[in-house]
């Protein structure tokens, strides 16, 4: 009967991570926030960066400029999930019919398509803006797979956190620093390692990963609390 | 999770001493009551009283400062999330999702309640030809409608109603009498308002500030 009841919760807790999800897709086809803040943000930067630095620029500069593009257009965008619930007023609703879990899983599969599709639309914009080369392409598919599970797991627990404090702009960026530092340390070294070809880029792979997986752990532990405090 | 007003009777909804206070003002304090099912209570004061509030904590959206608010099934306690479950709340400061049509904020709720809604509910509400109307494109009335739609969609044993009958004209509060009416043979419903239209529902009476 347990294990009967347990498999019904989680078909139950699945099936509302799945309508959130679908959720938050189609008010996004509907409005585009998120899409034109984070696609404006990177377009912008990358046009910007491209013009000061030009092509060729040395391989550490490019992987760094890449991550650093690709953490602040998630900031302006993947931190709006909870916010919108909150300033729409949807939050109440939501907490009375959803458990935090799968909030939590929604919103977090969201945000993860939303920087993975920003990732490889604006990888091609590196190469052909910054002139940058990359000689192993599979590491560089893991090394950014790796670093938006990261990014999107760190982002999506702080966005929670702070959703319902006043100055959270500033808050979010505050909170997420010490999540988000290595990843982005990590990531950058597994960037430059797949530019120049070298394996052992895979290494930070596999840690930013496990940071991801760590950080994900502890958000789905916590965020019952979160959402419901 | 399961629907306790199909299979339990005895629903019954318990203030232990409620208070809560805002900083340094208190808005009530030593709450006690017990409501059973077919208990409509009708929760008044003036503005600022902390009405609202009382059906946010009823609700499990807010803690109270002192005290505990207890529903139970029979003799047992329902946890917080099976607490949270149970309650319907249409509230002036919820909203449905202004850029999905009413029947997608219908599938959504219902999805996420695990439920399917009774085939009438929008007839009922007045709603049945406004499910492919976006949300942003209706009045206020049929807002409120919408909101009072999510609430009941789950057949919830305890319903909370902030002024159910705010933006609403003649029709829109005869649908808020047969929401309470129906309500009452379900569980229990408690309604915050100033309108003495809405106050007419109740049986019992909650008076705050007093």
């Amino acid at each position: 009967m347990a294990t009967a009841s347990s498999s019904l919760a989680a078909n139950t807790a699945t099936a509302a991570a799945v309508a959130v999800l679908r959720k938050d897709l189609l008010v996004e086809f509907r409005t585009r926030f998120a899409l034109a803040a984070i696609g404006m943000f990177a377009l912008t930067t990358l046009v910007a960066v491209s013009f000061a630095v030009g092509l060729g620029a040395a391989v550490s500069v490019q992987a760094a400029l890449l991550w650093v593009v690709l953490y602040f257009a998630a900031l302006s965008g993947l931190t709006r999930g909870f916010v919108a619930e909150e300033d729409g007023r949807t939050a109440d609703a939501l907490r009375l019919a959803a458990s935090g879990t799968a909030v939590y899983w929604g919103k977090f599969a969201f945000n993860l398509l939303l920087l993975a599709a920003l990732s490889v639309l604006l990888l091609p914009g590196f190469v052909i803006f910054m002139g940058a080369e990359v000689k192993s392409p599979g590491l560089m598919a893991a090394s950014l797979a790796a670093g938006c599970f990261g990014l999107t797991a760190a982002l999506t627990f702080t966005a929670a956190l702070v959703a319902q404090a006043r100055s959270r702009g500033a808050l979010g960026a505050v909170v997420s620093f010490p999540l988000v530092a290595p990843l982005l340390k990590l990531s950058i070294d597994s960037t430059q390692a797949a530019m120049m070809g070298d394996a052992a880029g895979w290494g930070p792979v596999v840690t930013v990963a496990a940071l991801g997986g760590i950080v994900t752990i502890v958000a789905v532990l916590l965020f019952d609390s979160v959402w419901t405090a | 999770m399961r629907a306790v007003t199909d299979h339990e009777p005895s629903i019954s909804l318990t203030y232990q001493a409620v208070g809560h206070r805002f900083e340094r003002r208190a808005l009530f304090a030593g709450l006690s009551a017990t409501f059973q099912r077919g208990d409509v209570v009708a929760v008044l004061g003036a503005n600022g009283a902390g009405k609202s509030t009382l059906l946010r904590i009823t609700a499990g959206l807010v803690r109270p400062t002192s005290g505990t608010v207890d529903l139970r099934a029979g003799e047992r306690r329902l946890t917080s999330a099976e607490h949270r479950a149970q309650v319907g709340y249409a509230a002036p400061d919820t909203l449905p999702y202004r850029p999905l049509t009413v029947g997608e904020n219908v599938a959504f709720f219902a999805k996420l309640h695990g439920v399917t809604p009774e085939p009438d509910l929008l007839d009922r509400l007045g709603l049945a030809d406004r499910v492919d109307q976006s949300v942003s494109e209706l009045s206020s009335g049929y807002v409120q409608r919408v909101r009072l739609a999510l609430a009941l969609l789950h057949r919830p044993a305890l319903l909370l109603l902030d002024e159910p009958g705010a933006n609403l004209d003649d029709a829109g509060h005869q649908i808020v009498a047969e929401t309470v009416a129906l309500q009452r043979s379900r569980g229990i419903c408690l309604i915050a308002a100033n309108d003495p239209r809405d106050i007419a529902h109740g049986n019992r009476i909650i008076e705050l500030g007093r």
